[in-house]
Order: C-alpha cells, then sequence, then structure tokens
C-alpha cells in the first residue's frame, strides 16, 4: 500500500524517519528535477543542484509544515522561490521581475510540433512558465498552483489565459531567436 | 474550442520522461544535517541524570544548615585556614551532586548493554 505525503511527512516530522524522508524524496524528484529543468532553459547542473537545496530546505522546515497545502504544493513553493533567487542573482546586475522576464532561449533549430511548442513556451515569462509546467505537466488545479507559486488565484488564471494566447501568437507567427 | 487549440491542449499536456533517480536521493540523504532527536534512551539517562542533581541540589540548599552553611562562607574565604577547608567542603559537595547522576547514568547503561554475540552462543548452548 503506497503509504501518502501527509502520512511520511508525519513519520519524518515525529520521529526524524530518514527513511520516510527517502522514499518523499524519491516520490517528487523526477517531476521536480523537470519543473527545474524547463525553468532553467535544460541547465541540467544547475536545476539539480536547485532542486537538491528544495530537498534540503524542506527537510529542515517540515517541523513548520502546518498542512494546510499539499505536501507537493510546499515543495514546488520552496523550489520555486529557490529558483527566483538564483535567477536574482545572476541577473543581480538588472532590474529583475519574473512576472516580465524570460529566459534566453538556445536558438536550436527544431522543427516538429514538440520542438515549436517548446521554443514558443520558452518566450513565455518565467512566471507563466511556472504555471504551464504545474498545470499542463503536473496536473494541478488552479489553487494548488497558487499555493505552490504564492501567487493570488486571479494571476493564476490570467497568466494561463494571457499565456495561451500568447503561444498561439507565437506558433502562428514564430519570432527569430 | 478549434482543433488548433487542442492541437496546442495535446501538446502541453504531454507527459514528461521521468528522470531516474541516479543516486540523486543518496545525495541528498548525505547533505542532512545528523539526527536531531536523542534516542529515547539518552533522553532518559539525561532526564534521570538531571534529576538526581537537582534533587542533591534542593536538599543542600533547602536542608538543614550543617550541610551547607552559607552564612558563614564569606568568613571562612577570609582566612587562609578557613579557604582550604571550604574548598574541600565545595569538592565534598560536588561528589555529593555527581555521585547520585553517575550511578543512575551508570545502571542505565548496564541496564541496557546489547548482549554479545558470545553471550547469545552460550545461552544457546545451555
Amino acid at each position: 500500500v503506497l503509504e501518502s505525503d501527509a502520512a511520511l511527512v508525519a513519520r519524518v516530522v515525529a520521529a526524524d524517519d530518514r527513511a520516510a524522508f527517502e522514499l518523499l524524496v524519491r516520490r517528487h524528484q523526477s517531476p521536480l528535477r523537470n519543473f527545474l529543468r524547463r525553468l532553467t532553459r535544460e541547465d541540467v547542473a544547475r536545476a539539480d543542484d536547485l532542486a537538491q537545496d528544495t530537498f534540503i530546505k524542506a527537510y529542515r522546515a517540515l517541523g513548520d509544515f502546518r498542512g494546510e497545502a499539499s505536501f507537493r504544493s510546499w515543495l514546488y513553493r520552496i523550489a520555486y522561490h529557490g529558483f527566483l533567487n538564483d535567477e536574482r542573482a545572476r541577473h543581480a546586475h538588472a532590474e529583475f521581475d519574473e512576472a516580465v522576464h524570460s529566459p534566453a532561449t538556445d536558438g536550436t533549430a527544431r522543427s516538429d510540433d514538440l520542438a515549436d511548442i517548446g521554443r514558443a513556451l520558452a518566450r513565455l515569462t518565467l512566471r507563466q512558465q511556472a504555471v504551464f509546467d504545474l498545470h499542463y505537466r503536473k496536473g494541478m488545479a488552479h489553487g494548488e498552483i497558487a499555493a505552490a507559486l504564492d501567487l493570488p488565484l486571479g494571476t493564476v488564471k490570467s497568466d494561463l489565459t494571457r499565456g495561451q494566447a500568447r503561444l498561439r501568437e507565437l506558433l502562428d507567427c514564430p519570432e527569430p531567436d | 474550442m478549434d482543433t488548433r487549440d487542442e492541437k496546442l491542449e495535446g501538446l502541453l499536456r504531454i507527459v514528461e520522461p521521468p528522470i531516474a533517480d541516479d543516486g540523486f536521493s543518496e545525495a541528498i540523504l548525505a547533505r542532512l544535517p545528523p539526527t536531531r532527536r536523542l534516542s529515547a534512551r539518552t533522553a532518559r539517562c539525561l532526564s534521570l541524570a538531571a534529576a538526581a542533581c537537582i534533587g542533591s541540589l534542593v536538599t543542600l540548599v533547602a536542608g538543614p544548615p550543617e550541610i551547607l552553611p552559607l552564612d558563614l562562607l564569606p568568613a571562612a574565604l577570609a582566612e587562609p585556614d578557613g579557604m582550604v577547608a571550604t574548598l574541600l567542603r565545595a569538592a565534598a559537595l560536588a561528589a555529593l551532586l555527581t555521585v547520585p547522576a553517575a550511578w543512575l547514568l551508570y545502571a542505565e547503561m548496564v541496564e541496557h548493554v546489547p548482549e554479545s554475540a558470545a553471550a547469545k552462543k552460550i545461552a544457546r548452548t545451555r
């Protein structure tokens, strides 16, 4: 029987059960690393460093986890804030705003639909990319995304709507890299 | 929703390939801080030792004045002979505090010494 995240968290908090924490890491490592790889434009080493830091921070803060949101959205919240801090440090010389900033594209020429959408997604702002990833790839509901990214519900919905419109626009008339 | 939107929706929902763990979890576990909780036995030992110390201290302070004549302490320290006597008395008091704590710790440890493999073998042969 698969033990729920909440039950595993309770074991870690009550008895510092490392085996329970390992199960949580194994369960969430792949989607979390995929999420961070997307945000870091497939910078695998950086994404994995951020993912490791996320789990370590989560372990240290588990005692403060109140269970108001799901463990998954709480984990993504730590990951997203860690990523934003890292991104800010990299753009320390310039004004940084995740709501308007989009990372540089890699310029790789790809022709199939998947590559086109990947390239179009990379044109969205970092926040929109995070919202899209959590909604479409992780299957999170709007409320869960709002909790994970620490955003108002309305912002999540508008990011999805505006992001979809932008994607359509980009797929119809792709911009040069 | 037109076909173009359906196609876009389908492409966005494509399941991402899982990333193999390949030592990722082990690396995280290795970076975790040392176990933060005391074992039940250690906690019990420390509680017993603390209780013994507190008990001894309360007895000394609240017990009969002959045990610890605090009012005579300044006068005793002022004289060279008195200082030696006071230091000896302090050492005796420290021993009085530590002996019960040490005894409790020792008793607790002896009670929980794991049975050695040799002892188990002997027990089986009997």
